[in-house]
């Protein structure tokens, strides 16, 4: 019987060789599909849910605390940092006893406590006025920011008791001490320990521990303050020096002079006119803030920082004991600052594609009544103080029991890849543009100042327990509470569903807001930093949000496609084995016919069919076993022993499957078939009058429409497959370029994607070849009359072709139904945006269906009329020897090429994730470099013209005549601009004169950062020009010629004069500055 | 098996909404060693009959008995065997199997059947009768029409069957090939005692057979004796 196979599949050795190819591409393709892919889709899901998940599951936030920012489901990097309080130990209580809370760590941010090292005392040796000057330079990342503050005192020489401020000296301060800001922050240390293991962070320094049962807050009644127990974060992050040194002033003074110069001074100006003296340096001393914390550790736990030894610091504290505030006195401070959040306001992004959200700081200006140091000026965050009154600011004594390094912490290390929720670190920020919007190359990372309420703050330095907290801030001390939930193990939509109902259930009982963080994603967003206090704007800050939510739903289209785009891959190849199936069992139904009527039972037609199928099964088995193996041995990727059999048994089964129909069909052969003779199907079926070759063609495409469907079916499956897939592509990229996770998601899988179609299209080639070949060999006597009766060889192969685009057109219209259907069922959506690339699809089935009938069309050709049938079976000797080497060569040829890219592909796989991700992380404004598009057509600007998220240029844009009343802007304010006669001398020929008169009104109260001479632009084209003189007509609430303030009614009226090139015609006014994003564009248009 | 008996045979074909009827009412027994020709125009429902009489079709009403049994109410694997003991078909377009050569097409019918007797022996044997020693390993291309008409002859004679059925088995062939591939036929019945049966256009050859049977639009016009007996 297998010789009876063999032979058969020997002695036509054309087909034979198709036959090969066709298992080794249905190898190939299902051994990197299911073999190879898998693994690769197992990263995807892997980094879904370990890479970017967030140490808890759940996070409790108080009411109203939602930012403008989560409209849109994003959440700023650590926004822990930024709330203080609004939880009860009660609701949290309550909330550790709903029943699936696994784990609830609060945390409490109480507020900035201040620590102060003494590095020691100058050494004054000469009587006379001295200065001391602290400089403190703080690198934010973007530039150095540089301070320097001056006092001065005499020295043996006047006595400064009962003096005015007026002289401009003071007592003498003669310390070397260096002090920061810290955020104490409280937390359940037992909670805290199990949710991200901070009690295994605790460095072994000294007599370092984590908190213990016995560590209890103390009231000291006597003396007034909160004394507890802290453990100490052991990085400061904080770039700055500090550098303090003491200058003799030139001045002659001695001390029977003293009253005579000191009146001199107070004449002159006191401080400010010392401040103009040289000075002869005594001493100096500098300390970055990094040091100052190691002594600040150091003096806290008695214990040297680097060599870890214990020493004594009693010198040190009785040179202090002169001159120590009461503040500072045993260790006690205070608290002044609380934290507060930063407020956004949504601007349209000046780079959509990069970056969808884009958000502005709205920085927060103080008044009259403001603390000290932000008196008057502004600042990124409201300050908030613990107490209104100075003696009510709570004292503690921090008692240091122990130092944590955060980098031990089991939360991800890598900022970029880890969800940025956590308060363990500072948030990460990039500076990527300068406020006119040219790109930094590279980037540079911002840092955080120190300061309370700059943009970025410092995580927690300090934290102690919630109960302090409590004692602290008062009834309601907890910021937010982290949860982590039993049984949710994985990224799936069973965990999903196991936290909507904790998270209800948590809303319901306490009536605190929940989101899930499971599931969430990094996203890059935006920020525009404005200037502070008159300074110029800082520029746009990429930061890595958290987009709350959104990989969940890229898992799921992630599942969705890949599982997708492999069972149609398969389907195809099902098809395939089923099209050359059935062309087999057409092409030897005759013989089969014959065999029935020389006694051959039927189940023996089906024995042969089964056992056919079975050896290419097995064939298909081994190769794709030989090349995983080969994959498996010569490369690193590792192959689960169940996938590796299933790759296997996959073809087998495909290729079993495959001769289920010709097996039905072989019952329905009748052996009377064989006395009959000539067209063996009857029931041809004509629509038009064969007049033509097209004519012929379509006639003959349709008599055999049942083979043509299968054609179809194969060329329009993959086709389908590709224009949806790409659809998908283009939808996830909406939603993946949004976030760090989609992005790595698309580039990860889009390969593979691509891969499985182009098997399945090529396997789509081969079942249009087969169903074609049976088709010219069934028309052998109808092609070699057409010969004979003088056709040329070209209309044949017309002939043969038109067959083959007709098989392409009807795929591509099925294809594209199928597409269309699929993604309605998907998304519910009409592809109306993408129907452009999905009918540009619809040329590759054409395409497919023409390549599938050539080799067909030229067998056909050299079908010569007096050949006779069968005249390509042969086992003549050399005719035998020459085939074999062509089989065998083919066959190794094909072999080999897929060993060798399956080689090549796989460890690729592998490696695809690092590069990505480096050039995420390092690259994050390749692409951005472009300058910003103003010349966009009109239309589609007043269109998004009202609306926030849709892509503008502008905040505004406005054309003659209209103002920012008929945009919808007029309860914002009232802008309207335009052109007048210029009042300047006539300039240099090639120039002329533009005027633009403009009003600008605030009608609410916001305060604008209005500089004429610096915000607006008169643009055209590329060219852009300031202005050149301007005329203020009037103008209200207009403060150090720079703010202008909506509180007092602020409006500008003035005139703008522009010298431009004698050629503009059309032109716009460009007003921009911080606090109007994209600005506001005014078209004049001739 | 001595005896086959048709009676009121009835077989009409069914297209799309025409029907033809290309056997009306045929009545008639066949004895086993009989030399039977069935001669007619084309179209007269002679090779309807042949199929019908071989159990390769059935018919649409009347009864074909084989000693009184009817096969053809049983299932399709048993008519199989029955054909396979009974029966060997010889076609008019020889329907060799292209891809094996001459040894192995007679082969064919002796493929997973048990047989008391060495197949290859029997096959070479056959081919020896048919005179076809020399083209053993032959591909039906590279044999000329006689040629292939014989190994089609020695595969119909291979598994020994009773009746040997012929389609117009000298149809494709000249008339001198054809005056002998019917004197293998004549020389079968009289050395292997088996019955044949054979449909031709050929009055010529017709006229020596034992008996010839008329037919014409699916009725037998006469039923006589012929030269030879």
């Amino acid at each position: 019987m297998i010789r009876f196979i063999w032979q058969n599949w020997w002695r036509r050795k054309d087909r034979f060789i198709l036959l090969i190819i066709g298992a080794f591409i249905v190898s190939a393709g299902l051994t990197y599909l299911i073999g190879l892919s898998e693994t690769n889709k197992g990263t995807v899901v892997d980094n879904l849910q370990q890479r970017w998940s967030a140490s808890y599951d759940i996070v409790v936030r108080p009411k109203g605390t939602r930012s403008v920012t989560e409209d849109k489901k994003l959440l700023e990097p650590n926004y822990l940092s930024g709330m203080n309080g609004g939880i009860s130990i009660e609701q949290y209580e309550m909330i550790k006893d709903i029943p699936g809370v696994d784990i609830a760590a609060p945390i409490a941010m109480i507020g900035y406590a201040n620590y102060e090292v003494n590095f020691g005392e100058v050494e004054l040796s000469e009587e006379g006025l001295y200065r001391k000057k602290t400089t403190v330079t703080i690198n934010n990342g973007i530039d150095e920011e540089k301070n320097s503050f001056n006092s001065y005192f005499p020295n043996d020489v006047w006595d400064v008791m009962n003096k005015g401020p007026e002289y401009g000296v003071g007592a003498p301060i003669l310390d070397f001490s260096i002090g920061g800001d810290s955020l104490l922050a409280g937390i359940d240390p037992e909670e805290e320990a199990k949710l991200i293991g901070l009690e295994e962070a605790i460095i072994d320094l000294g007599s370092s521990r984590y908190f213990e049962d016995t560590d209890g807050y103390h009231f000291n009644e006597e003396r007034v303050y909160h004394e507890f127990p802290i453990i100490v974060n052991q990085h400061a992050y904080v770039d700055k020096i500090e550098e303090i040194s003491f200058e003799l002033l030139d001045l002659d003074i001695t001390e029977e002079n003293a009253d005579e110069v000191m009146e001199t001074v107070k004449e002159r100006g006191g401080g400010s006119y010392l401040d103009t003296l040289d000075g002869e340096l005594v001493e100096s001393f500098s300390s970055s803030g990094i040091e100052t914390f190691h002594a600040f550790v150091s003096k806290m736990t008695g214990v040297d920082w680097k060599t870890g030894e214990v020493h004594v610091e009693e010198v040190v504290e009785l040179d202090n004991e002169e001159y120590v505030s009461p503040m500072r006195e045993d260790g006690v401070t205070g608290i002044v600052y609380k934290p507060s959040p930063l407020k956004y306001d949504e601007i349209s992004s000046p780079y959509i594609d990069r970056w969808p959200y884009s958000y502005q700081l709205l920085p927060f200006r103080n008044g009259e009544n403001t603390v000290g140091v932000y008196r008057n000026k502004e600042s990124f965050r409201e300050p908030q103080l613990m107490a209104a009154n100075y003696v009510e600011l709570p004292r503690i004594k921090p008692n240091w029991i122990g130092f944590y390094d955060p980098s031990n912490l089991s939360i991800s290390i890598d900022p970029t890849t880890e969800l940025p929720m956590e308060t363990y670190r500072p948030a990460t920020a990039e500076y990527v543009m300068d406020s006119d919007g040219n790109p930094m190359n590279p980037p540079k990372i911002v840092k955080p100042t120190g300061d309370p309420y700059n943009f970025l703050t410092d995580p927690p330095g300090m934290l102690t327990t919630i109960e302090v907290a409590e004692r602290l801030l008062g009834e309601k001390p907890i910021s937010a509470i982290r949860i982590k939930v039993t049984g949710v193990t994985d990224l799936s939509e069973e965990s999903q569903a196991i936290l909507e109902k904790v998270a209800s259930e948590i809303e319901k009982r306490t009536g605190l807001i929940t989101d899930i963080t499971l599931g969430s994603s990094p996203q890059l967003a935006l920020t525009y930093v404005p200037g502070l206090n008159g300074e110029s704007d800082i520029g746009w800050l990429q930061q890595p949000w958290v987009n709350i939510g959104s990989s969940i739903s890229i898992f799921k289209e992630t599942k969705i496609g890949f599982s997708g785009i492999v069972a149609s891959v398969i389907a195809v190849a099902i098809v395939y084995v089923w099209a050359s199936g059935i062309v087999n069992l057409l092409a030897r139904r005759k013989e089969f016919a014959v065999l029935l009527s020389i006694g051959w039972r039927p189940s023996r037609l089906n024995q042969l069919l089964f056992i056919e199928a079975s050896l290419i099964g097995l064939f298909v088995a081994f190769i794709s076993w030989v090349m995983l193996g080969f994959v498996y041995i010569s490369s690193e990727v590792s192959i689960s022993f169940e996938r590796f059999l299933s790759t296997g048994l996959f073809g087998l089964i495909v290729y079993l499957l495959g001769s289920i129909i010709p097996m039905i069909m072989a019952r329905s052969i009748s052996p009377y078939e064989a006395m009959r003779s000539g067209e063996i199907s009857g029931k041809s079926k004509r629509l038009f009058q064969a007049k033509g070759i097209n004519r012929m063609a379509i006639n003959h495409f349709i008599g055999k429409w049942k083979r043509s469907i299968l054609s179809v079916i194969s060329i329009a499956l993959p086709t389908a497959l590709l224009a949806v897939f790409l659809y998908i592509t283009f939808r996830l990229r909406g939603i993946m370029y949004t976030s760090l996770l989609g992005e790595y998601v698309a580039l990860e899988i889009g390969p593979t994607h691509y891969i499985a179609i182009i098997v399945a299209l090529i396997i789509a080639i081969l079942t249009t070849a087969e169903i074609m070949w049976q088709n010219v060999s069934e028309r052998r006597e109808e092609i070699s009359l057409l010969q004979s009766i003088g056709w040329k060889r070209w209309s044949i192969r017309r002939l043969i072709l038109a067959e083959g685009v007709f098989s392409g057109l009807f795929a591509a219209l099925i294809g594209f139904t199928i597409a269309l259907m699929i993604i309605w069922g998907l998304y519910h959506a009409f592809p109306a945006e993408e129907i452009g690339f999905i009918l540009m699809t619809g040329l590759i089935p054409v395409f497919i269906g023409v390549l599938g009938t050539i080799l067909p069309a030229e067998r056909a050709v050299r079908i010569v009329p007096n050949r006779g049938m069968g005249g390509n079976i042969s086992n003549r000797k050399a005719v035998e020897k020459r085939l074999k080497w062509v089989v065998i060569s083919t066959s190794l040829l094909i072999f080999g090429t897929f060993l060798f890219t399956m080689v090549r592909v796989a460890p690729n796989i592998e490696h695809a994730n690092s590069n990505v991700e480096v050039e995420q992380v390092f690259n994050p404004t390749e692409g951005s470099v472009e300058k910003i598009d103003r010349e966009e057509p009109i239309s589609s600007r007043d269109e998004s013209a009202n609306s926030y998220e849709a892509p503008s240029d502008y905040l505004i844009e406005l054309h003659t005549g209209e103002n920012s009343e008929s945009k919808g802007w007029g309860g914002v304010l009232f802008y309207e601009a335009k052109e007048v006669e210029s009042s300047m001398p006539p300039p240099e020929p090639g120039m002329k004169n533009i005027a633009i008169e403009f009003n600008f009104e605030i009608r609410d109260t916001m305060s604008y950062h209005m500089r004429p001479d610096h915000h607006f632009t008169l643009i055209d084209g590329e060219e852009s020009y300031h202005p050149v003189d301007i005329k203020i007509i009037e103008t209200i609430g207009w403060e150090d010629e720079q703010w202008l303030h909506g509180i007092q009614d602020g409006r500008m009226h003035a005139v703008l004069e522009f010298t431009v090139h004698d050629s503009i015609d059309n032109y716009g006014l460009l007003l921009k500055n911080g606090t109007l994003g994209d600005g506001i564009m005014v078209k004049f248009e001739k | 098996m001595e005896k086959i008996e048709c009676k009121n045979l009835h077989k009409e074909f069914k297209g799309d909404g025409t029907s033809t009827v290309a056997l009306n009412n045929i009545n008639l027994s066949f004895q086993k060693g009989e030399f039977t020709a069935i001669i007619g125009p084309s179209g007269s429902g002679k090779s309807t009959l042949l199929s019908l009489i071989g159990t390769l079709d059935k018919p649409s009403n009347g009864t074909l008995t084989y000693d009184r049994e009817e096969i053809l109410k049983k299932g399709k694997n048993k008519i199989a065997d029955f054909r396979f003991k009974e029966i060997g078909f010889i076609f008019q377009q020889f329907h060799l199997l292209p891809t094996l050569t001459a040894l192995e097409n007679v082969l064919t019918p002796l493929f997973a059947r048990k047989v008391p007797y060495t197949k290859i022996e029997r096959a070479k044997e056959v081919l020896k009768q048919v005179g076809l020693t020399d083209k053993l390993d032959s591909l039906p291309s590279q044999l000329s029409g006689g040629q292939q008409q014989r190994v089609a002859i020695a595969r119909a004679i291979v598994h020994k069957p009773s009746w040997l059925l012929a389609d117009e088995p000298t149809g494709n062939l000249d008339t001198e090939t054809g005056e002998r591939i019917y004197e293998l036929l004549k020389e079968l019945n009289e050395l292997e005692g088996c019955g044949v049966l054979f449909v031709t256009h050929d009055p010529v050859l017709a006229a020596k057979a034992s008996r010839i049977i008329t037919m014409k639009d699916g009725v037998v016009l006469s039923d006589k004796e012929g030269v030879s007996s």
